[in-house]
């Protein structure tokens, strides 16, 4: 299981990304994140909800209620011409950070003190 | 079940009552219900679901900054209080249901002398029985929504002194402004109208009725108790 530190700042990424597959409500959207991590990687409630909010609050989703499921109500999100704006740069900016990290993750071709 | 109701509510306590939190709220409880019947779909026994549920919920301190709260979960200003919140929604709540009740009162109060000459002759001994029946039941809504409304406003001061708030609220957020303003003796004497006046013009009536027999044209006084307090009371504030 990933620790929650590693991807804290792309939680909003993950998040916009399962709404551009469609609208969907906050246990959809945990259990989706789980599936598509093959486990790995599971967003605590107050973690999802807290990161919805902030996304809700910028302008790049939006909420919209979509009657009751198992007598529960359900508050569905869709993510906004914003919010689709916001993830392209998100994923240039990871694309980015991604080979930075490599250069300082791969073990070197041949290390100094190994031969 | 209950208990993850009462575990998110207990999470949410020092939110402030807004529309806001309420959607969380319900967004959070339909999410820990779903979890937990996942988790009972499992094969976990109910605790054991309902500890799992618990324990991978995650840190209130996450839900405050989400909504923009302070972080270091520290006291509301004073005016969000949830207490506070609740005592003035449930005034607000209940002042359209007053003003109802003190219509149906009046109506009630109206009816009961008309009662008496309403009933024809093999039933006219009831009459006695309606007038009391339908005079009682105007005068105990008037008692009731009087004393709740008061009731409610004392809490709220009560409330407001514990919380070091000053007596008068600010303006925009005063629940019952028209007390804040009135000159001391215009209050006393709308006090004690509002307290009294059924009781005085259900006095005059039978005085009325008694000494001149002026049942008939006499119940025409009731009239004065709705007069009052949809014509003169708001006058008296300042």
């Amino acid at each position: 299981m990933i620790g929650s530190d590693v991807i804290r700042g792309y939680n909003d990424t993950i998040i916009l990304h399962i709404l551009m597959q469609g609208d969907s409500y906050g246990y959809a959207i945990s259990k989706e994140i789980e599936r598509r991590s093959g486990g790995s990687y599971s967003m605590k409630e107050t973690t999802l909800y807290s990161a919805i909010t902030r996304l809700e609050k910028r302008g790049l989703l939006s909420a919209y209620h979509g009657g009751e499921s198992l007598g529960r109500p359900r508050t569905y999100y869709t993510i906004t011409g914003p919010g689709r704006e916001y993830y392209w740069e998100r994923c240039a900016e990871w694309a980015v950070a991604r080979r930075v990290i490599d250069q300082f993750t791969s073990p070197p071709p041949d290390s100094p003190g190994d031969g | 079940m209950k208990a993850i109701e009462n575990f998110i509510d207990a999470m949410l306590c020092s939110f402030p009552r807004t529309a806001e939190t309420e959607e969380l709220r319900q967004s959070l409880l339909a999410h820990a219900q779903d979890k937990f019947d996942a988790l009972l779909g499992e094969g976990l026994g109910e605790y054991e679901a309902l500890g799992r549920v618990v324990a991978e919920f995650g840190s209130v301190e996450e839900l405050r900054a989400g909504l923009g709260l302070p972080q270091d979960g520290g006291p509301l200003p004073a005016e969000d209080d949830p207490q506070l919140s609740d005592l003035l929604l449930e005034y607000d709540l209940f002042r359209p249901k007053k003003r109802m009740l003190t219509a149906i009162a009046a109506l009630l109060i109206i009816l009961a002398p008309a009662s008496v000459p309403a009933l024809a002759e093999p039933y006219f001994v009831l009459a006695p029985l309606a007038f009391a029946v339908l005079l009682g039941a105007g005068a105990g809504l008037l008692i009731y929504a009087y004393g709740h409304a008061r009731d409610c406003r004392a809490r709220i001061r009560e409330r407001r002194a514990q919380l070091g708030l000053p007596e008068t609220p600010p303006a925009s957020g005063s629940p019952f402004p028209d007390e804040q303003k009135s000159r001391p003796s215009r209050r006393r004497l709308r006090r004690m109208l509002n307290a009294s006046l059924p009781i005085w013009v259900v006095l005059i009536y039978l005085y009325l009725g008694f000494a001149f027999q002026l049942w008939h044209p006499g119940w025409f006084i009731f009239f004065a108790i709705p007069l009052y307090y949809t014509a003169v009371s708001p006058y008296l504030k300042d």
